[in-house]
């Protein structure tokens, strides 16, 4: 049987949110911030926060253990291993647990787990256990040689773009098997990055995942401090202490504009315009679309930070960049409203294959006859937690942004630089709805 | 009394927006998240699995809806030359029975994703796959070789 790469997973879409409730959400948004621009927060609370103190206690002593440490590397270099052999095989999606596991557990699983609980990936990244494996920590002692400050995350930018090119355009459809190429060669370009500028140089500034995760990791309520001891933090707050970095804003477009397309792309109006192409066609009307999106995302934030430079006064995009944090939880409520079900429902086919990972027929742990249970979430059920999502992203980065900008410019003046960058929020809020509902 | 208009700001908006949510929700909606309570309408238990339980609801279905009624919906789709004719998009309510024939002029399988249902088809023999719709959703049908697009099936609650 001849299958398809991705598709097979994305074949069951939400329905529509109604249109009173897309109603009740834009409302509610605009209610809200109102209320927190207007009545509380007026001073800076996130921006120069003083450092979460850890504390040594037999829990931390377990969590920052090397056995425990390692343990957890070498299970998730096995998984991985599995995965990625069983993504050559040339059988339907759903017959392996290859894309299952890359597309639904990995990417949104993941996405999910960053935003909420921190930054899993530092530990359970194969990449990095593999750099630190072959001993390529050491990058060029000659500075000349180093990693470029220019760069900075502009590689993990364009390996994202990269990766939701063949997530969502698909272009490999109809052709099984081409994932664990792609892996391969992910994980090749990984390994000569870390031997030539070092393990850690590389990792930070140009390994897609460990970028991106790390940055929704930003907003958990969990992070290590520099001895590795677990400290909690309010949400959000780590947003605020992240650096501006070249490529970061482009990363978080990327990441912003891709789960637009997806949604748009699932709506009536995308399928009927676009349902009749097939091969080159399709591919070259799927990536118009995905460029367009992340580029027509990215013009509306660029026209409100030229509109708050014009009252605040100075260079647009270093605004540009110094609001990009804000953008974070929408990027999550975004992946939350969009995928949600999707790691739900099409998760449950992961569980099933762990007992038969290459599709051979084996049941190694009694699960390989599990049957997906499409009813187990309600659509009333899906779109509240949609509409909750969008809104609950909107308040992030209306905070954000807000916190950003009282801690910049006194308090009168910060409110009128916010008009615009409110107006962005609401924009962002509304079209996600907007799709939601389409 | 500072302190105090503080406070008012967050509670009135707490209270717009619970009062929002009372105007804007419809009220007549009838819940289908709700466990299976047979009272006023037979509308199929949505939490029964899609076994071949043949519980034709008959006599009182208040719902006039412009779709195919709870009876049933069949879709006819022909594929030629790599175009389709067909509905392009048809909605259906949740639990009712869906058939879908397809012709073509080349030998494929056609699937409906989500449920996961696959047939053959070949340029002399139509493909026909009949379900109940227990799962709210769009799915996809598609001529799974060629990657082609032949439906989207809308089963709404």
């Amino acid at each position: 049987m001849i299958g398809v790469l991705a598709h097979g997973l994305g074949g069951r879409v939400d329905l529509p949110v109604p249109r009173w409730l897309f109603v009740f959400g834009a409302g509610t948004a605009l209610i809200v911030s109102f209320v927190l621009l207007s009545a509380l927060w007026k001073t800076p609370r996130f921006e120069a926060r003083p450092a979460d103190p850890g504390r040594w206690n037999p829990l931390q002593r377990l969590l920052t253990s090397r056995w425990v440490e390692w343990a957890i590397r070498l299970a998730s270099l096995g998984l991985f291993a599995v995965v990625t052999a069983a993504s050559f095989r040339r059988v339907g999606s759903t017959e392996t647990i290859g894309p299952v596991v890359v597309f639904v557990w990995f990417w949104v699983g993941l996405t999910f787990a960053h935003a909420l609980l921190g930054n899993w990936w530092a530990t359970i990244s194969p990449f990095d256990t593999l750099g630190r494996l072959l001993g390529l920590e050491d990058g060029p002692e000659d500075p000349a040689r180093a990693y470029p400050r220019a760069w900075g995350r502009w590689p993990a930018a364009i390996g994202l773009f990269g990766f939701v090119w063949v997530e969502l355009v698909d272009p490999f459809r109809g052709r099984p098997g081409t994932l664990g190429a792609l892996i391969v060669a992910y994980t090749l370009v990984q390994l000569a990055g870390m031997s030539r500028f070092g393990r850690e140089e590389w990792t930070r500034n140009a390994e897609t995942f460990a970028v991106y995760l790390g940055l929704l990791a930003a907003m958990a309520p969990f992070a290590r401090d520099e001895e590795g001891r677990v400290i909690v933090r309010p949400p959000l707050a780590g947003l605020a202490e992240l650096r501006p970095r070249p490529g970061v804003l482009a990363l978080v477009m990327v990441a912003l504009g891709s789960t637009t397309f997806d949604g748009l792309s699932r709506t009536s109006w995308w399928g009927l315009l676009t349902g009749g192409l097939v091969g080159l066609g399709r591919t070259a009307a799927f990536t118009a679309g995905l460029l367009g999106t992340i580029l027509a995302v990215a013009g509306v934030y660029a026209l409100a930070m030229v509109a708050a430079a014009r009252v605040s006064g100075g260079r647009w995009h270093v605004l540009a960049v110094r609001f990009a944090h804000s953008l974070v939880p929408i990027v999550f409520a975004y992946a939350v409203a969009h995928y949600f079900s999707f790691l739900l429902i099409e998760g449950q086919i992961g569980l099933a294959r762990l007992s038969d990972p290459f599709g051979f027929g084996w049941d190694l742990f009694g699960t390989s006859g599990w049957v997906v249970n499409l009813t187990l979430l309600s659509a009333t059920l899906v779109w509240y937690v949609q509409v909750l999502a969008i809104v609950a992203g909107h308040i992030g980065g209306v905070v954000l942004a807000h916190d950003r900008a009282i801690a910049m410019f006194d308090a009168a003046f910060a409110l009128r630089t916010q008009y615009a960058l409110l107006a962005v929020m609401v924009l962002f809020t509304a079209s996600g709805l907007l799709i939601l509902s389409g | 009394m500072k302190r105090a208009v503080r406070w008012v700001v967050p509670v009135a908006g707490a209270a717009a927006v619970v009062v929002l949510f009372l105007l804007l929700r419809p009220d007549d909606e009838p819940s289908p998240a709700a466990t299976a309570s047979p009272v006023t309408t037979a509308t199929p238990a949505p939490t029964a699995t899609s076994g071949p339980t043949m519980t034709e609801t008959g006599s009182a279905t208040p719902s006039p809806t412009e779709t195919p009624g709870r009876e049933g919906a069949r879709i006819e789709i022909e594929v030629s030359g790599g175009v389709v004719s067909g509905p392009g998009e048809v909605e259906v309510p949740q639990g009712s029975r869906v058939e879908i024939e397809v012709e073509a002029d080349v030998s494929d399988e056609v699937h409906v994703h989500g449920y996961d249902l696959l047939a053959d088809v070949t340029p002399d023999r139509r493909a026909r796959i009949a379900f109940r719709a227990t799962a709210t959703g769009v799915f996809e049908v598609e001529l799974e070789g060629a990657g082609l697009l032949l439906l989207r099936l809308r089963v709404v609650p």
